[in-house]
């Protein structure tokens, strides 16, 4: 039984990892104007400052499971336990962070994913500046992880 | 769970959605209070680590006799960690409080803006939840202040 929770956890993760592949939305902030590399070091600098102030507190998680299950012969039962930790200190360096940025001018937006229809093979240039946000303006994700905002009326 | 026990069980699940009973500091910021928890959660999950102990527990029927067994995983230092925060918080001036969960007919019909230093407790403060689950207190004696 033991088997069949493990290849289950190994399908539940494969869920989880192919739904973040699937992302169809982009938090970041906006501050309309501002060039993309202030916005990159006063993001940077809010991290550092939360990370220092709220510093990672992992405290152990134990989750017990029971099973019942057929065995070979004969109905059986067993248990055991899922063994993780979780940052107690997760939640208040996110909304430090997000208070840093808040006191630096900007403001938490979410975009879209930009559609394959809505490229429509075009090419487009990463927005220099932190745009105000409209219907055009849309995220790619790059390779090797986050992402770019592009106006969708500016194609190369 | 057995009648009795759901009995015993309801007074202090209930006391939890009444009551709120954090480590607190007159004067202190709320951005202070929550640095200081912070870094002796950091602290805590640093000095204290898991001690994971599994066990098995006999079952027994209403003679006394074994009829199988119950399977525990626990962490054997969760307490310790915990009074390891707290102790960590009362060195710097924290100490344990109740505070009231403001009541609907107390807050109908007016807008209090949160507290965001931890005043002198009187019978006017009271705790608000948040959607997030986060709670903030609240002076009933200041509305739209």
């Amino acid at each position: 039984m033991s088997a069949k929770i493990r290849n289950f956890s190994i399908l539940a993760l494969a869920g989880l990892l192919l739904a973040s592949c699937a992302a169809t939305s982009f938090p970041t902030f906006v501050k309309p104007g501002t060039t993309a590399d202030r916005v990159s070091r006063d993001s940077a600098a809010c991290d550092i400052e939360a990370n220092k102030l709220f510093p990672a507190a992992n405290f152990p998680v134990v989750f017990p499971y029971a099973t019942v299950g057929y065995y070979p012969g004969a109905w059986g039962w067993g248990g055991g336990a899922t063994i993780t930790t979780t940052d107690v200190n997760a939640n208040m360096r996110i909304q430090h962070r997000n208070q840093c940025m808040r006191v630096k001018g900007y403001t938490p937006y979410t975009f879209p994913i930009c559609t394959t229809a809505q490229m429509n093979g075009q090419s487009f240039a990463p927005l220099t500046r932190s745009p105000t946000p409209s219907p055009n303006i849309c995220a790619v994700r790059l390779d090797g992880g986050g992402g770019a905002l592009i106006d969708l009326t500016n194609p190369l | 769970m057995k009648p009795a026990l759901a009995l015993l069980a309801a007074p202090v699940l209930l006391s939890g959605c009444l009551q709120y009973t954090p480590m607190y500091k007159v004067g202190a910021t709320v951005q202070e209070s929550n640095v200081a928890r912070a870094q002796c959660n950091s602290y805590a999950a640093q000095t204290v680590p898991p001690m994971i102990i599994q066990d098995w527990w006999p079952v027994t029927d209403g003679q006394g006799r074994v009829i199988g067994h119950r399977y525990e995983v626990f962490d054997a230092n969760e307490g310790r960690r915990n009074a390891t925060v707290r102790t960590c918080l009362e060195q710097q001036g924290f100490a344990r409080v109740t505070i009231p969960m403001c009541k609907a007919e107390q807050i109908e019909g007016r807008n209090y803006r949160p507290l965001t230093v931890s005043p002198p407790i009187t019978p006017d403060i009271c705790a608000v939840r948040q959607s997030d689950g986060s709670r903030v207190l609240i002076d009933l004696s200041k509305p739209g202040a």
